[in-house]
């Protein structure tokens, strides 16, 4: 195999958790709700994937535990953002504190401290290292671009994050459409965190996130809130993360810290404005507010 | 002019209540004492870790060393996943409540110990890394936990059971100095048992996250390693996974992890750290706290080598390597070897 063909699948194995996460928030955001507590539910679905695949030893049964988990929290989240309209910034960051506290409680109650729980057998890989589920969830991207972009369930979500008192004077149902938008954001969300656990390391610990839920609402800002774009950020993100790992082995005496820094500061640099401005929808993070339209 | 009894006058003067009773009293003044609260109430102890207590590794250890000297007598309490912005908080927050000892699990806590210390002067603040440059305070110690000859020993290990013409990798979390020159050690121990071994090492930035150890293990597995060992919290159980997943064999770090990766692991540095708990409440009770410097147990007082009970994995380390690194590990402890530093800083 060659160095790139190598780097690329390291960098695909990456981006995989981050690109399915982001590809639900771009329905959320484009929808006009922000959704903060993405690393929460990606958390809350690598849980949720590990119990599940702990009990019935399916990688596809551990996956579809993302469903419930994703709608249980999106309803939670729903319910304040939406219906209640607080402020989604802070909502999402007490839902991640939220969901790191429930995933460590119920970890510890299967494994306190000082217990060492088996592993999990990873699904089968091919010469690129690359599994069967990973091949499957990649469908997501261009069925994620039709239902966003070509179709006009898309159109009618995109209205709500656009122009919702717009929508709603042609008669769409806005609080429901972001509910829908939010929903899409949390269930992958679950995904993403699931399938990490479940097809990428076998193990879970309340940290093994790690961020990649906030990786993954850069990527929708890199992206320009279009899914293919958000994926090929995602791609191009975990590339850059494997090599900085080659550099280190190939250019020992160059400074690492740069390339530790490099798929962060290719993000800054991104979203930053120098490449055009990259317009998000107009009612982002904007409550809406069913008697405006009176 | 009208004479009143004592009786009466009694009666007519304020009652004079005291404000605390004899005993109380006593008992406070006693408490002002320095030395003598502390002999009268139990030892209080606070530990506080940037991870979690569950990470099976670092943390974990230290949270069950807390947990003894708690069934041992003292007053625990801890504080886990603390964010680096909140660490001066969290730690003035325990001094503030009276807590004897402070422990700051990691080199995180380095500089606000030091700020911190001069101002909390009958209490102990202990840090479990290396020490700054600057002047500790009488009150601030550091330990020396014997890293590099660690690395060396691992390098050493990993070297011993590489299979002929692979080489041997490292896996690092956070970028620091202290990761690095461990990266270092690990070669030089390999280079200086396998004379020509091919020894590399990634230290990815991360201590938690799992998939990237996993990723960089894979990718030096790629660049001809066939051992791979690691220093990271969760980004190292990726690195073992990693190793599991591509066949080829694996060194834990800090408890013994062959359940990670049962078909990988041949053999753990496992980390002692309950007993450095245990051994620094012990010394500050004893008022022997090794303030203003660094206390620096033995190698092999804080770490060992384990495998499901016994010391290395037969079917993966041969009875010559366990021997030939069971007198490197020896002469590492004692002193007879010294290594000085090849590669790096």
């Amino acid at each position: 195999m060659s160095a790139i063909l190598a780097l690329l699948a390291t960098g695909l194995r990456l981006a995989m958790p981050i690109l399915i996460a982001a590809l639900g928030e771009t329905f959320a955001e484009s929808a006009g709700v922000l959704n903060i507590g993405l690393e929460g539910m990606l958390t809350l679905g690598a849980f949720a994937g590990y119990v599940v695949a702990e009990h019935t030893h399916s990688v596809v049964v551990a996956l579809l535990a993302a469903i419930p988990t994703g709608l249980l929290g999106a309803e939670l989240l729903g319910w304040f953002v939406i219906r209640a309209r607080a402020s989604q910034l802070v909502v999402g960051v007490l839902f991640n504190a939220l969901a790191t506290g429930v995933a460590a409680y119920l970890y510890r109650l299967d494994c306190p401290p000082g217990v060492t729980l088996a592993t999990l057998t990873l699904p089968k890989t091919d010469a690129l290292g690359l599994t069967l589920p990973f091949y499957a969830l990649l469908l997501l991207v261009p069925l994620a671009e039709i239902a966003l972009r070509r179709s006009r369930v898309g159109l009618n979500l995109r209205a709500a994050g656009e122009a919702p008192q717009a929508a709603a004077t042609a008669g769409l149902d806005v609080e429901r459409l972001r509910m829908w938008g939010l929903r899409l954001s949390c269930l992958a969300g679950a995904l993403g965190g699931a399938y990490l656990v479940v097809c990428q390391i076998g193990l879970f610990r309340e940290s093994v996130v790690a961020g990649q839920g906030f990786a993954a609402l850069a990527m929708v800002i890199f992206g320009r809130w279009r899914p293919i774009a958000v994926a090929a950020c995602a791609v191009l993100f975990g590339c850059l993360d494997a090599l900085q790992f080659v550099i280190q082995l190939d250019a020992a005496r160059m400074p690492p810290q740069l390339f530790l820094a490099l798929p962060y500061l290719v993000s800054a640099l991104a979203i930053s404005g120098l490449f055009g401005r990259a317009r998000q929808p107009a009612a982002l993070g904007v409550p809406w507010r069913r008697e405006q339209r009176d | 002019m009208r004479s009143t009894s004592v009786a009466q006058r009694r009666l007519h003067e304020p009652t004079r209540v005291p404000l605390i009773g004899r005993r109380t009293f006593a008992t406070l003044a006693l408490a002002a004492i320095p030395g003598f609260a502390r002999a009268t109430r139990p030892f209080r102890v606070a530990l506080i870790m940037n991870g979690t207590i569950g990470d099976g590794g670092w943390n974990q250890l230290a949270y069950m060393g807390l947990q003894q000297v708690s069934r041992a007598g003292c007053v625990t309490g801890y504080a886990e996943n603390v964010a680096q912005a909140d660490v001066m908080a969290m730690s003035r927050g325990y001094a503030e409540d009276g807590y004897d000892l402070v422990i700051g699990h990691g080199f995180e806590f380095t500089a606000t110990f030091q700020e911190i210390g001069p101002d909390y002067p009958d209490q102990s603040f202990f840090v479990t890394a290396f020490a700054p440059d600057d002047t500790i305070p009488k009150n601030v110690a550091f330990v020396d936990m014997n890293y590099y000859a660690l690395s060396y020993a691992a390098g050493a290990l990993a070297a011993l059971i590489a299979p002929a013409g692979r080489g041997v990798g490292f896996v690092g979390g956070q970028d620091n100095p202290s990761q690095r020159r461990m990266m270092y050690r690990f070669e030089d121990g390999a280079r200086a048992t396998v004379p020509g071994i091919n020894a590399m090492g990634i230290v990815p930035g991360d201590f938690n996250n799992a998939s990237l150890g996993r990723e960089a293990a894979s990718t030096m597995i790629g660049h001809g390693a066939g051992v791979i060992w690691h220093a990271a919290d969760v980004t190292g159980l990726g690195a073992l996974r990693g190793a599991e997943e591509a066949g080829v064999r694996a060194i834990g770090c800090y408890t013994d992890q062959w359940m990670v990766a049962p078909k990988a692991v041949a053999s753990s540095t496992v980390i002692n750290i309950p007993w450095m708990v245990e051994e620094i409440v012990r010394l500050t009770q004893a008022r022997a706290f090794p303030g203003g410097g660094i206390w620096a147990p033995r190698l092999d007082q804080l770490w060992a080598m384990k495998w499901r009970g016994g010391t290395v994995n037969p079917a993966l380390v041969t009875a010559a390597a366990a021997d030939r690194f069971a007198q490197i590990w020896s002469g590492l402890s004692n002193g007879t070897i010294n290594p000085q530093p090849a590669t790096g800083g």
